[in-house]
């Protein structure tokens, strides 16, 4: 196969990645089931979905490690097998863990980059990039999850690919960790490069990702910007308990509010904020007994959005059987 | 994909993991040093013995040093599925032929160039020692000898490394590998209507390629064993082979 210098630069050709009806099925379980969606270059795309909803199986279709049952996956338009020199259009992080613990950092770098004739020189400058010069020679035995987390990132960078495929970089770093993985896509996509990483927290994918690839059990639940979805599910409003909640409705609607009523007196009113429903209530005289502010969350709209694929989920205790 | 590159990447694996690393030297002071130890010892004593080979002597140390030799090949494989490395390297090599081609040839490149090592100083140090009662190289048998030894290494690693890719374990391939060759051969040896079946183990067909003073009872000849050392090693590596072509990783 020739490999010579192949171009690395899949700038305004199609998708960095396109998957077109993944089926897997591992005997009778259907472990992913019918996934299309794409992944676009200059966009951290997050591909979110509780544990056992087939996040982890489609990245290593992907890569070619599993074989799908039915469907594809295509990077920059081609199979990952076809690619060449994979490392120097896909970089990926699948587990962190995966990585014998008595080779140095530098070594466990060398073994990759060799097998596709990238330069050692490289291997110093993706360390230089995670932060883990200085650790470069010790064994990754010793080495915090975070660290390794930090180690995975930084073989994933050796091709100095256009596509990166992280599974839970999150895991295990730290506050500070999340901050620097934050600023580090956000470059990396300012670059034209797609990343597409996967997690099991909507919080970590609010603070992450431009785009959402949510599923459930296999399947597609929502594909859609961050902003969107925020916007759709990440409802502010206000909580507001009245004598005359009849008399305090009517003058917040009035105003212009969407207004519901709930129970015990009680009334929401979205988007605005708790003093301004103060003002209204105070203007019109109805005496408020309770005032405050709702969130409701990304993850609570996660939560709702797949509490039906979820595969392990935990039973209140006292319900048994 | 380049080939060498591969090579050099497998080398880079070998090389920076200790316990691998040193495998192979281990095994060539083991079998030279136990073969000075025995022939400079008892192998006065035993040359009147009419089973006594003495270039079968030098190779004492064999049956501790084959033990390193598995353990080596074991690792080299078993490395990558017990740390899940594997899903790395096939991400980064995803021509699965490649990968397993370029792994094996590495191994068996290095065991062969510490068979080499091991057998030709083994012999020459025993030899020596052994005076009147030892043999000369290029006498009956021994050429032969010298040259299975070297090759013994090799082909016994590429056997165990196609069963530790078929096992997918390296605690499985250790404690399935080391107590049949280390034991079950040896008390198979041992047994009446049993013994037929021994002789086709591969360490001990392997082993009989290094004896000049040949076994009325053995059912092949030297070259035969090795031989037959030769088919474990290409079923081994066949069936390594079968198993990581098509599965998942």
């Amino acid at each position: 196969m020739k490999s010579d210098k192949e171009s690395t630069n899949n700038t305004g050709a199609g998708p960095a990645i396109e998957v077109t009806g993944l089926v897997k099925t591992y005997g009778d379980k259907t472990v992913v089931n019918g996934l299309t969606f794409q992944v676009q270059a200059g966009v951290v795309t997050g591909f979110l979905g509780p544990n056992g909803a087939g996040k982890s199986t489609t990245m290593r279709m992907m890569l070619g490690l599993d074989r799908p049952t039915e469907g594809r996956v295509l990077i920059a338009g081609r199979a990952y097998e076809d690619l060449g020199e994979p490392l120097r259009h896909v970089g990926a992080l699948l587990d962190a863990g995966a990585v014998h613990p008595g080779r140095t950092a530098r070594d466990h770098l060398l073994c990759i980059a060799r097998a596709n004739r990238i330069p050692d020189s490289r291997v110093e400058e993706v360390l230089e990039q995670v932060g883990m010069t200085s650790t470069a020679k010790r064994r990754i035995g010793g080495f915090s999850l975070g660290m390794r987390q930090r180690l995975g990132i930084a073989a994933a960078l050796l091709g100095d690919p256009q596509v990166l495929i992280l599974d839970e970089p999150v895991n295990g770093l730290d506050p500070e960790g999340i901050r620097w993985l934050r600023h580090f896509l956000k470059d990396l996509t300012a670059q034209g490069r797609a990343v597409f990483i996967s997690s099991h927290l909507m919080t970590e994918m609010a603070l992450l990702a431009d785009r959402l690839i949510i599923i459930g059990k296999g399947s597609l639940l929502a594909d859609v910007s961050m902003t969107k979805f925020a916007e759709e599910h990440g409802r502010s409003r206000v909580r507001v308990r009245s004598t005359e909640p009849a008399r305090l409705q009517a003058a917040l609607v009035r105003e212009g509010l969407r207004v519901e009523s709930v129970a015990g007196h009680s009334l929401e009113v979205y988007a605005v904020g708790a003093d301004e429903v103060g003002r209204i209530a105070a203007h019109e005289g109805t005496p408020v007994l309770e005032l405050s502010q709702v969130e409701d969350s990304l993850e609570d709209a996660f939560m709702r959005m797949t509490a039906d694929s979820v595969e392990y989920a935990a039973r209140p205790l006292g319900e048994v059987a | 994909m380049s080939v060498n590159a591969v090579l050099y990447s497998e080398w880079t694996k070998i090389r920076s993991v200790r316990s691998v690393a040193w495998a192979l030297p281990l095994s060539v002071l083991l079998l030279i040093g136990i073969g000075i130890g025995v022939s400079g010892s008892v192998g006065a004593a035993e040359s009147g013995a009419e089973s006594f080979d003495p270039v079968q002597l030098g190779y004492y140390g064999l049956f501790f040093a084959h033990v390193v030799v598995i353990a080596f090949a074991v690792l080299v494989v078993g490395n990558e599925y017990n740390t899940g490395a594997i899903r790395t390297s096939l991400a980064t090599v995803p021509q699965r032929g490649l990968f397993y081609g370029a792994k094996l040839t590495t191994a068996a490149t290095l065991a062969l160039v510490a068979g080499a090592a091991a057998s030709g100083g083994t012999f020459f140090a025993s030899q020596s020692l052994l005076g009147e009662h030892g043999v000369a190289f290029g006498d009956d048998g021994t050429i032969r000898a010298v040259v299975s030894g070297a090759l013994y290494f090799p082909l016994l690693a590429i056997m165990c490394m196609g069963i530790t890719a078929m096992l997918r374990s390296q605690m499985l391939s250790m404690g399935l590998l080391v107590p049949v060759l280390f034991l079950v051969s040896p008390v198979l040896a041992e047994i009446p209507g049993l013994r037929e079946l021994a002789w086709y183990l591969p360490d001990r067909a392997g082993q009989y390629a290094l004896r000049v003073n040949l076994d009325p009872a053995a059912p092949y000849s030297p070259v035969t064993g090795l031989l037959i050392l030769a088919l474990w090693a290409a079923a081994g590596a066949v069936g390594g082979w079968l198993v990581l072509r098509k599965r998942d990783a």
